[in-house]
């Protein structure tokens, strides 16, 4: 659906974007991660013909912009990171323009049903730039939907929302997915990337430092697993008993809660069964703890690129 | 979709741009400021040339209308360029064009939209004129004749070169204060060339067989005059005019099309321009 190749682009020296080859399949939720300045916006614009790239090629359905533009641009959905409008137009008459632009068929309907889905109904006739800026991210975000396309590329949608306006954006969004679309989502909220993507790429410094499903990702970081334990009681000799073992990084008893660091390149929970069985412990209950996205991403852009992509990362 | 109706896509964004911008300029003060600026003028000009008749006891007075005419498209015309300066500078600096551009909108849809929204503009303005001066012929019996409407045919070109000025000078610039700046800067450089090259002209050069400066500083503004005389569209105007006075339509001919010309480097200097510098704030 989406395919980069070797894209860059330089500013004045400044390289913005770097050798970005990425790929988005059909029907998929992409989440598009990093830290500000990482290059995620220039990509988007890129995608979307607004920058010409500096080297490298863009296809969206298999074909470059230059190929078909018109078809392309009419099955993308795209919202900004800003939300721009006409001083003069009304959110109807806003919407009403773009449904004219794409051409879509019954648009007082298209319009009225999308209004109604962003709880935007009744300010309708309200002049959009009079909005509040979380208004009109979602007069924004319907507008990109407004010729129901096959493709949406948003760029931080719901960056500008309160926790009532990421929940309807996000029921949207799984909606959208659902209906067989693919969505490309650039943001720096992980936690939101993390409840609707599918795959994600993460930015740094210009390059796509990663792109892969998410337990891949975290799989491929993960050097320790952290194994919390719940014990009737923690028999006199166990800490010692563990520590010594090859796979265990750390030991630490808290009442009878033992928390364990252990090697993540093989499954080792039966030895540690086997350890504290033999210590006369009795296991009441017993947790891996996950890598969340956010831990994942900080790891990738701060520390371990070199993790996922076998080498250094340039300063 | 297949490369005509690419072309077709694009023609339907091409005039929904024209009739955005159409609209809105409609609903706005400047048009009718203009339009009254410019009858009123008609109106001051042609009651003076009925006292000149009035008080020499003439019948006839040839082309009472050209000047109040030639005021009005100097005045509309000015109105559209500036509009036209002012239109693509502030879409970027509000990034509605950045908006535009995410969906099926081009270079080429987008400048051919706020071109045919300004120059649509004028025709609707020039009609106002003719049937004005129409009206005020028929109250005063001042002969109406069918030259005007050949001035008015060429005004449209005429118009058009300026707004096509206007849309070119407003891609170079982020800002409505700077386009408009860049184009007033450049309306005072070609007064002040012409003005130059007549006050030293009107001053006599007495050659005594050494260089003179005075007779250096008129070659280079008469030289530099001949510039802006294939460069500003009032010129064209003027020698259009002449033309249909002396009756020359091959003369009116070449005017007309090298107007068109004219309009149609501006236009294709402002869509490579807007592809160059984007269309980001």
């Amino acid at each position: 659906m989406i395919q980069t190749e070797r894209l860059c682009k330089n500013y004045n020296g400044f390289a913005a974007v770097k050798d970005v080859t990425l790929h988005v399949e059909p029907n998929e939720v992409y989440g598009f991660l990093g830290p500000n300045g990482a290059g995620k916006t220039t990509t988007i614009l890129m995608l979307l013909g607004i920058e010409k790239p500096t080297s490298g090629q863009v296809f969206l359905f298999g074909q470059s912009l230059r190929e078909n533009y018109f078809e392309i641009k009419h099955r993308i959905g795209v919202l900004g990171e800003h939300q721009y409008f006409y001083d003069d137009m009304t959110a109807r008459e806003y919407l009403g323009f773009f449904a004219d632009l794409y051409r879509v068929e019954n648009k007082e309907e298209r319009i009225e049903s999308l209004l109604e889905l962003v709880d935007l109904r009744q300010f309708g006739n309200v002049r959009a730039r009079d909005y509040s800026r979380g208004m009109q991210q979602k007069l924004g975000m319907i507008r990109a939907l407004i010729h129901n396309p096959e493709l949406l590329i948003l760029d931080e949608p719901v960056s500008a929302l309160d926790p009532y306006g990421i929940l309807e954006i996000r029921h949207l969004l799984q909606e959208q997915a659902k209906q067989g679309k693919t969505v490309f989502i650039s943001s720096h909220i992980l936690s939101e990337v993390e409840q609707t993507a599918d795959r994600v790429g993460i930015m740094n410094r210009g390059r796509l430092v990663a792109e892969d499903s998410l337990d891949n990702l975290k799989l491929k970081l993960r050097q320790q697993v952290e194994l919390e334990l719940e014990l009737q009681e923690i028999p006199p000799q166990l800490i010692e008993h563990l520590s010594p073992l090859e796979f265990v990084h750390e030991a630490i008893g808290n009442g009878n809660k033992l928390s364990l660091k252990l090697d993540a390149t093989a499954d080792f929970r039966p030895q540690i069964f086997a350890a504290i069985s033999d210590d006369g412990g009795v296991i009441v209950d017993m947790r891996t703890k996950e890598m969340s996205l956010e831990e994942a991403f900080v790891t990738i852009t701060e520390q371990n690129v070199s993790l996922l992509t076998g080498t250094e990362v340039e300063a | 979709m297949n490369l005509s109706s690419g072309w077709n896509y694009r023609w339907h964004v091409t005039m929904l741009i024209q009739k955005r911008d159409f609209i809105s300029m409609i609903f706005g003060r400047g048009v009718y400021i203009v339009l009254s600026l410019a009858l009123l003028t008609a109106v001051l000009a042609l009651r003076n040339s009925l006292s000149f008749i009035d008080e020499n006891g003439l019948f006839v007075a040839s082309g009472a209308f050209t000047f109040p005419l030639f005021v009005a498209i100097f005045l509309s015309s000015l109105f559209l360029a500036l509009s036209s300066v002012a239109t693509i500078a502030r879409e970027r600096d509000q990034g509605t064009m950045e908006a535009l551009f995410y969906g099926p909108v081009d270079s080429l849809s987008y400048v051919l939209g706020k071109y045919l929204a300004q120059i649509s503009l004028y025709v609707l303005m020039a009609i106002v004129y003719m049937a004005g001066f129409f009206l005020y012929a028929t109250l005063t019996n001042f002969t109406f004749s069918l030259s005007l409407l050949w001035v008015i045919l060429l005004s449209i070109l005429v118009a058009s070169d300026f707004i096509a000025v206007g849309i070119f000078l407003s891609t170079l610039s982020s800002k409505v204060r700077t386009a408009i700046l860049l184009f007033l800067s450049v309306v005072l450089l070609f007064l002040a060339i012409e003005v130059g090259q007549e006050i030293l002209l009107a001053i006599p050069v007495q050659s005594n067989g050494y260089y003179n400066p005075l007779l250096f500083a008129q070659n280079v503004l008469t030289f530099l005059n001949q510039i802006v005389a294939w460069l500003s569209p009032i010129s064209y105007l003027n020698q259009g005019i002449e033309a249909i006075r002396r009756g020359h339509v091959t003369s009116y001919l070449i005017i007309f099309t090298i107007s068109l010309i004219y309009t149609l480097i501006f236009l294709g200097l402002s869509v490579v321009t807007l592809e160059r510098k984007g269309v980001r704030k």
